[in-house]
C-alpha cells in the first residue's frame, strides 16, 4: 500500500469511528429502539465499570504520591550506588517560551532555583521564538536576573520560517536542544550523564523534582529507554481561575494519576524529563507536528522497537490553568487548549505509519499500542456526549414515544441508579482534589473552598463541552485534512500587585 | 523498592553485565515490586469480570426476563407503572400489599389479569382490573375521590333561593340570591359578602334565569323582567338596591352588555333590542328574528352579534353575524 494512502486511511479512522458511535446511537433509536436501548444499557454498564476502575486507580495513585511525600530523594541519590556518580549528572531545564510574560518565567525559574538540588549541576535553557514580541530583551533580562544562580543559562531564539517546520513547541525545543548539544560537546559533557527536562513556560517543579528524577535515573538499569513523567498539577493560579476551568484541569491531573498506574501504557505529557542521549538518538522532537510531548515517547518507542516506557515520578510540577481575559474568553482558551491536546490523535497516524512494515516489533505489541491510542481518543471524543446529552435525550424521547416499553422503563431506572452511584466518584474527586490545593492567599475568602466542592457538579457539562467536543473537533479536522495550527495557550494570572519571589505553587502578596 | 513499596538503596554491579533484554526485565521487576502495579492488574481483572457477569444479568432484567423456579425456565414478565392523585396511596395487587406507595412501578409480573386496588385515608378505595403484557409497561393514572368530610356551613340564617357562577378572567365568583339580599362568594369561596339589598318578591327571585356582570354593575333576568344592580366603591350594601329596568314583551332569553357596555342587547321573543342601561326607557330595535327558537351571542370585545335563526327560503337554521364595531366607532367620532 502506498504511504500516502496509508496515511490518509489512518487520518480518517479515529474521526469515522467517533462519529459512527455518536450517529449510530441516534439512528439506531429511530430504526430499532429496543436494540438501541440494549446497546445503551451495555454502554452504561461498561462505562460504570470503567469509571469505578479508574477511580480505584486514582485512589491508588494518590496514595502512592502521598506515601512518597516525605521521602528525602537527595539523600537517596547520595546513598545509591550506581555506575554513575551524583556529581556527574547534569540537568538541562529547557523552557519553551513564546508570549508568556516575564513574571511567569521569573516564578518558574525561582522554583528551579529553590529546589533542593545543587544548582551548579543545573543548566537552564530559555528557548524563545523570533516571532514573539520582545523575545530577545525578555530572555536577556531573565539571564541577567538569574545569572550565577545556575551552572549556566543558555538563550536560544528560534527563527521563524524554517522549511519543513510548522510553528510549534517541538520545533522551538529541537532548535534549542541542538544548541545545547553543541554546548555540551564544547564542555565535553557526556550526553549519557545529562537529563533534559522539557518544561512549559509556567512549569514550576516541586522542590524534590530534580532529586527524584536523578534518583530514578541513577537506579534505573534501563535509564536510556525510559521517560520520566512528573505529575502535572494545575494550581499556580487556582484561586483566581473560574470553577469550570478548575474542574477540567484537575480532571487532567486525575487522568495523569490514573494513567501513571498503567506502567506499560504511560506516555509523556506536557512537562517531563528524559535522557539527553536518548533525545539525540531519536533526532529530537518532531518539528512538523503539534503534539511534541506524546510524540517524543512514540518516536522513542519506534526507534527502540518497543523498548521504551515512561516512569511516573512521585513528585509533581505545578502549572497554570489556562484562563482568558473574562469568562467567555476563558471558555475559548480552554476549548482551544483541549482541542490541541486532543490533536494528539495524530500520534495514531504517526504510529501507524512507523509500525507498518516494522518487523522488529511483535505484532501483539503493535496491536496493543494502536488499540491503546484509539481507545483513549475515541472514548475521549464520545463518552461525555453520549452520557451527558444523547442518553438523557433518548430517555425523554423513549418516555414520550415508547411509554409502554419495558426496556425503556428499566433503562431510565438503570441510568438513574448509575448516575447516583457516580456521586461516590464525585466525592472521591473532592477528597483527592483538596490534596493538590496550595495554601490559600490571604486576600482570597475562605468561602472559595465551598466552590471547590460544588465545582465538581459541573463535571457532566464540562466533560462534554470542554472534553468530548474539542476532541471530536480535532478528530474531524484530522479526518477532513484541516490541520490544526499550533495555538499557544495564553498564560496570564489575574492577580495584580507586587509578589514575593516564592517557589512553586506558593503565592503570597506583599 | 522494598516489599512495602519504599525506595531502597539500589546496588548496580558493574560486573553483572546483562543483556539489554535481561536488564529490562530486571527494571520491570523493580517496578513490579511496587505493589500498586500488582493491585492494578487485580482490579482490572476484577472489573472485567464484573462487567462480564453484570451485563447479561442487567440485560435480562431490563427485557423483563425472570427465572421461574417452578417451570425452571426464563419467562418474560411485564410491569405496571402506577400514578395516583393524590400520591402516597397504598397499592394492592390481587389483595397482596405492595411495599411502595404511589407513584411506583411494579416489575417482574407474570403476564395475565390482575386486580389493582389503591387505598388512601380519606379517599374511597379504587379498584380496577388490569392486564399485564410481557415486555410491556401498563400505565395507570388514577384520580382518587375524597370521602365527604369537613362540610362547612357558610352562614346560618340564610335562605338561598338561587345562585349563579360568574366566570372572570382571573377566577370566578358565585352570586347568591337570598331572602336577605344579594351576596357574593369570593374567589377562594370563603368570604361571603353582601353586595345589595333585594327588594323583590321571593317568587320573582325564583324565576331568575341568568346573570351578567360588567365592571361595577350586573344585570339579572327572568323570562319576564330584567333587573339592574349598580355597585359603588365603598357603597353600603343596604343602600344598594335592585332596580327593574325592563318588562319583556314576549320572553327574555338572553342578555348581554354591548355597544361599549352602555346598552343591554336583549333577545326578547323574536326580537333583539338594545336597551340603554342608564335610561331604560330608551330602546332600539336591533334585529327581528324569524323563529322563536333563535339564539344569539354578543361579543362585546368586537361588538359583534352572532345569531342562529331560520333562513328563508331554505327553511333551515343558519348563522348570522352583525358587526357593530364600525358603527360604534363612527358614533363615537361623531
Amino acid at each position: 500500500m502506498k504511504k500516502a494512502n496509508l496515511k490518509r486511511i489512518l487520518e480518517i479512522i479515529p474521526g469515522v469511528m467517533s462519529w459512527s458511535i455518536i450517529l449510530s446511537s441516534i439512528l439506531l433509536f429511530k430504526f430499532n429502539p429496543v436494540m438501541a436501548a440494549i446497546a445503551l444499557i451495555v454502554y452504561l454498564i461498561y462505562w460504570s465499570c470503567r469509571l469505578f476502575y479508574m477511580s480505584t486507580l486514582l485512589f491508588m495513585a494518590h496514595h502512592r504520591m502521598l506515601s512518597k511525600k516525605s521521602v528525602d530523594w537527595y539523600k537517596l541519590c547520595e546513598a545509591s550506588e550506581s555506575d554513575k556518580s551524583l556529581a556527574q549528572i547534569v540537568h538541562v531545564v529547557l523552557y519553551t517560551i513564546y508570549k508568556e510574560p516575564e513574571s511567569i518565567l521569573i516564578e518558574s525559574l525561582n522554583a528551579v532555583k529553590t529546589g533542593n538540588y545543587p544548582k551548579e549541576n543545573i543548566i537552564v535553557v530559555l528557548a524563545g521564538e523570533e516571532r514573539g514580541e520582545g523575545t530577545r530583551e525578555k530572555l536577556e533580562n531573565l539571564k541577567t536576573k538569574f545569572q550565577g544562580d545556575f551552572k549556566d543559562i543558555l538563550l536560544s531564539i528560534h527563527p521563524s520560517g524554517i522549511q519543513g517546520e510548522i510553528p510549534c513547541k517541538g520545533a522551538n525545543a529541537t532548535y534549542a536542544a541542538k544548541r545545547v548539544k553543541t554546548y555540551l560537546e564544547q564542555k565535553t559533557i557526556d550526553f549519557g550523564n545529562v537529563i533534559i527536562s522539557c518544561f512549559d513556560a509556567d512549569t514550576c517543579p516541586d522542590r524534590n523534582y530534580f532529586s527524584c528524577l536523578t534518583y530514578h535515573f541513577l537506579t534505573n538499569p534501563n535509564r536510556y529507554r525510559t521517560g520520566y513523567q512528573p505529575l502535572p498539577i494545575y494550581s499556580n493560579n487556582i484561586f483566581t481561575a473560574p470553577a469550570f476551568a478548575r474542574v477540567i484541569e484537575m480532571g487532567s491531573t486525575f487522568w495523569q494519576l490514573i494513567e501513571s498506574m498503567k506502567a506499560n501504557a504511560f506516555v509523556t505529557f506536557a512537562s517531563y524529563g528524559m535522557s539527553f542521549k536518548t533525545l539525540v538518538d531519536v533526532d529530537y522532537w518532531p518539528v512538523n507536528l503539534v503534539s511534541d510531548d506524546s510524540l517524543i515517547y512514540w518516536k522513542c518507542f519506534v526507534k527502540f522497537n518497543g523498548d521504551y516506557t515512561t516512569y511516573s515520578l512521585e513528585v509533581p510540577v505545578f502549572m497554570d490553568i489556562a484562563v482568558g481575559k473574562n469568562i467567555l474568553d476563558t471558555i475559548l482558551v480552554q476549548y482551544k487548549q483541549k482541542r490541541r491536546w486532543a490533536w494528539g490523535v495524530e500520534t495514531f497516524v504517526f504510529l501507524g505509519m512507523h509500525l507498518w512494515g516494522n518487523r522488529s516489533i511483535p505484532l501483539s505489541l503493535k496491536v496493543k499500542k494502536v488499540f491503546q491510542i484509539l481507545d483513549n481518543h475515541i472514548n475521549w471524543a464520545t463518552w461525555a456526549i453520549l452520557i451527558s446529552f444523547i442518553t438523557p435525550l433518548l430517555l425523554c424521547w423513549g418516555k414520550w414515544v415508547r411509554q409502554d416499553s419495558l426496556v425503556f422503563l428499566n433503562l431510565t431506572y438503570i441510568n438513574s441508579t448509575l448516575v447516583n452511584s457516580f456521586t461516590l466518584i464525585l466525592l472521591l474527586c473532592i477528597f483527592i482534589g483538596k490534596e493538590f490545593l496550595p495554601p490559600r492567599p490571604p486576600k482570597v475568602s475562605r468561602f472559595i473552598y465551598v466552590s471547590f466542592i460544588l465545582q465538581w457538579f459541573l463535571t457532566p457539562l464540562v466533560s462534554a463541552f470542554l472534553g468530548s467536543i474539542p476532541a471530536l473537533d480535532a478528530q474531524t479536522r484530522l479526518m477532513i485534512q484541516k490541520p490544526l495550527v499550533f495555538d499557544p495557550t495564553p498564560k496570564q494570572r489575574l492577580t495584580e500587585g507586587p509578589e514575593e519571589k516564592v517557589p512553586g505553587n506558593l503565592r503570597r502578596k506583599k | 523498592m522494598d516489599q512495602r513499596g519504599n525506595p531502597q538503596v539500589y546496588r548496580f554491579d558493574d560486573s553483572d553485565r546483562t543483556t539489554r533484554h535481561e536488564s529490562r526485565i530486571k527494571h520491570m521487576n523493580t517496578l513490579k515490586k511496587e505493589r500498586y502495579f500488582a493491585y492494578r492488574k487485580f482490579f482490572f481483572r476484577m472489573f472485567v469480570l464484573i462487567f462480564i457477569l453484570l451485563t447479561p444479568i442487567v440485560l435480562f432484567y431490563s427485557l423483563g426476563y425472570k427465572f421461574d423456579l417452578k417451570s425452571k425456565k426464563f419467562l418474560k414478565t411485564g410491569a405496571i407503572d402506577i400514578t395516583s392523585h393524590p400520591k402516597d396511596a397504598n397499592v394492592y395487587l390481587n389483595g397482596r400489599k405492595i411495599e411502595n406507595t404511589t407513584p411506583c412501578v411494579i416489575r417482574l409480573l407474570m403476564p395475565g389479569k390482575y386486580t389493582l386496588t389503591l387505598d388512601k385515608d380519606l379517599f374511597y378505595v379504587y379498584e380496577m382490573p388490569i392486564d399485564v403484557r410481557s415486555s410491556a409497561v401498563t400505565g395507570i393514572d388514577v384520580t382518587l375521590v375524597p370521602k365527604m368530610r369537613n362540610i362547612e356551613k357558610l352562614k346560618s340564617g340564610m335562605n338561598v333561593q338561587k345562585f349563579f357562577v360568574i366566570e372572570r378572567l382571573f377566577g370566578r365568583k358565585i352570586i347568591l340570591f337570598t331572602d336577605h339580599g344579594i351576596y357574593v362568594l369570593g374567589e377562594n369561596f370563603g368570604d361571603l359578602k353582601k353586595i345589595a339589598t333585594l327588594s323583590m318578591d321571593v317568587d320573582d327571585i325564583r324565576t331568575v334565569t341568568g346573570i351578567r356582570e360588567d365592571k361595577n354593575k350586573f344585570v339579572f333576568w327572568s323570562d319576564r323582567k330584567i333587573w339592574l344592580v349598580k355597585l359603588g366603591w365603598n357603597q353600603d350594601p343596604d343602600d344598594t338596591v335592585v332596580k327593574q329596568i325592563y318588562d319583556a314583551r314576549k320572553d327574555v332569553r338572553e342578555v348581554y352588555f354591548g355597544l361599549k357596555e352602555k346598552y343591554l342587547i336583549v333577545l326578547d321573543g323574536s326580537k333583539i333590542i338594545a336597551l340603554d342601561v342608564e335610561n331604560p326607557s330608551v330602546i332600539f330595535p336591533v334585529m327581528g328574528l324569524k323563529d322563536n327558537q333563535a339564539k344569539m351571542f354578543y361579543d362585546s370585545g368586537s361588538e359583534t352579534l352572532i345569531v342562529r335563526d331560520r333562513s328563508v327560503p331554505e327553511d333551515t337554521f343558519s348563522m348570522f353575524k352583525v358587526n357593530f364595531m364600525d358603527l360604534v366607532h363612527e358614533k363615537s367620532e361623531s
